[in-house]
């Protein structure tokens, strides 16, 4: 088991011959509230060679739980939630997965980042072998909405894992913005 | 086989959505060789089973279980024998194995969007929202003076806009109320839009506005005072239907909410553990 640090990145299927599916478990820790409370939300979006989502569909989440293709899809176990990646079934115009979490926008106080002691991302075999694992620096994220933890992407005829971590202080609106998606 | 010629049973509203089965299914059928066996009947080496197979019924004599692998079968297989289940190692340690595409079973009927739509009324009656709006944030019903929640489980309740509460509350695990009054206005907390099955809305006469997270927003068109207009909302999966509901008459917010069957469930107030 391999931990990165954010910029860094980890050669799945070059490492792991015969990998062809993965699962890509995110976990925190929130400081409990009696008031309104963070909630964080993972999303999974299909990206092209551009870098921005193939269509609103190919988002992957706790309401829209399939990809297209069914080679994504969101399931909630063993972490705080989970998201299933066939590597084998990701049709060729995908070029990357980008793994965020976004800070619920309740207008009941939606809050930010501040009350999250830790977050992880960590990707690990269908069988539950941990292959490699991010934890999220947060210092300088306090203030942000959403995050862009990771990204699976193509290299060559491989998949390779980028540890990333950077903050929208915009939260899910940044990201649909930059990722062209109609949120 | 007899024909089914009973009518069409129109007090199951499950039904009225039926699909046709795919031709997949029913096809081979007609093309099945697989003889109304005898005992004495050979069995092929890989019997070929194309319709109902109801497993246990089948003797030893008649079907010897091949060796290798379970015989290949296109239709209804209750069968618990014949090596149906026996799950491979590599199938029941990959849930990415499995992962279906993403279903194109029944669908609603078409709705209007939100974006379709500018005021819900008679014209309009109804609109649905899609996976995104219906999760996203907050759905904001301004002008709303009572609320009522159904959530998944059947937890039953109603607020009106001055506090006046009955039935049980659904506390979200962000500390929010599922459905719940702020500042004014009447909020769903969409995050959890997954334990809501279904709301309504009451206004006082004046037009109900709604608002989602993406900026879309539309009215409700108020009726007439003989005729109040209320919202209902509908989970269906993982998408919101709204609907304005014209009323038969003006009525009080007990009659309202019992019209729409919603039944407040008793609430029991949580009581701390005991220290020993």
């Amino acid at each position: 088991m391999a931990s990165l640090v954010a910029g860094a990145n980890a050669a799945l299927t070059a490492e792991n011959p015969g990998l062809t599916s993965v699962m890509v478990g995110f976990s925190w820790d929130i400081i409990p509230s009696r008031g309104p409370q963070t909630e964080l939300v993972p999303i999974a979006v299909l990206c092209g060679d551009d870098g921005k989502a193939l269509s609103d569909d190919h988002l992957v989440f706790f309401n829209q739980i399939v990809s297209d293709d069914g080679s994504v899809s969101f399931a909630s176990e063993a972490d705080d939630e989970e998201i299933d990646v066939d590597l084998s079934r990701i049709p060729a115009e995908v070029a990357k997965i980008a793994f965020f979490v976004y800070v619920d926008p309740d207008v009941r106080g939606p809050g930010d980042f501040s009350p999250v002691r830790s977050a992880s991302v960590k990707v690990s075999t269908p069988d539950g072998r941990e292959l490699v694992r991010f934890d999220v620096p947060l210092a300088e994220a306090r203030s942000t909405r959403a995050l862009l933890l990771a990204e699976l992407y193509r290299h060559r005829d491989d998949w390779k894992f980028r540890a990333l971590g950077q903050g929208y202080s915009s939260g899910l609106a940044g990201i649909a913005s930059d990722f062209r998606i109609d949120v | 086989m007899p024909r089914n010629t009973s009518p069409e049973r129109a007090d199951l509203v499950f039904l009225r959505r039926r699909v046709k089965p795919r031709a997949v299914v029913a096809e081979p059928v007609a093309a099945s060789a697989v003889p109304p066996a005898p005992a004495a009947a050979p069995a092929p080496s890989v019997p070929a089973s194309t319709g109902l197979d109801l497993g246990g019924s089948r003797s030893a004599a008649a079907a010897p279980a091949p060796a290798s692998r379970p015989a290949p079968s296109v239709g209804l297989d209750l069968g618990g024998g014949s090596g149906a289940a026996a799950p491979t190692a590599s199938s029941a340690s990959s849930s990415a194995a499995s992962v279906p595409t993403r279903p194109r079973g029944p669908q609603p009927f078409p709705a209007p969007t939100a974006h379709d739509v500018r005021e819900l009324g008679p014209d309009d009656p109804v609109l649905r929202l899609d996976t995104r709006q219906s999760a996203i944030g907050s759905l904001i019903v301004s002008g709303a003076t009572a609320a009522a929640w159904e959530s998944t489980d059947l937890v039953t309740g109603s607020l009106t806009l001055d506090g006046a509460a009955q039935g049980t509350p659904v506390v979200t695990p962000g500390n929010r109320p599922l459905v719940g009054f702020d500042e004014g206005d009447a909020i769903v907390a969409l995050r959890h839009v997954r334990s809501l099955r279904r709301a309504l809305f009451v206004g006082s006469g004046a037009p109900l506005g709604v608002q989602l997270f993406d900026d879309e927003s539309f009215t409700v068109h108020p009726g007439d005072p003989a005729h109040p207009v209320v919202l209902s909302l509908l989970r269906i999966d993982g998408v919101l239907e709204l609907r304005a509901e014209p009323l038969e008459e003006p009525l009080p917010l007990e009659a309202v909410l019992r019209q729409f069957g919603f039944v407040p469930t008793t609430s029991v107030a949580p009581r701390r553990s005991r220290t020993i």
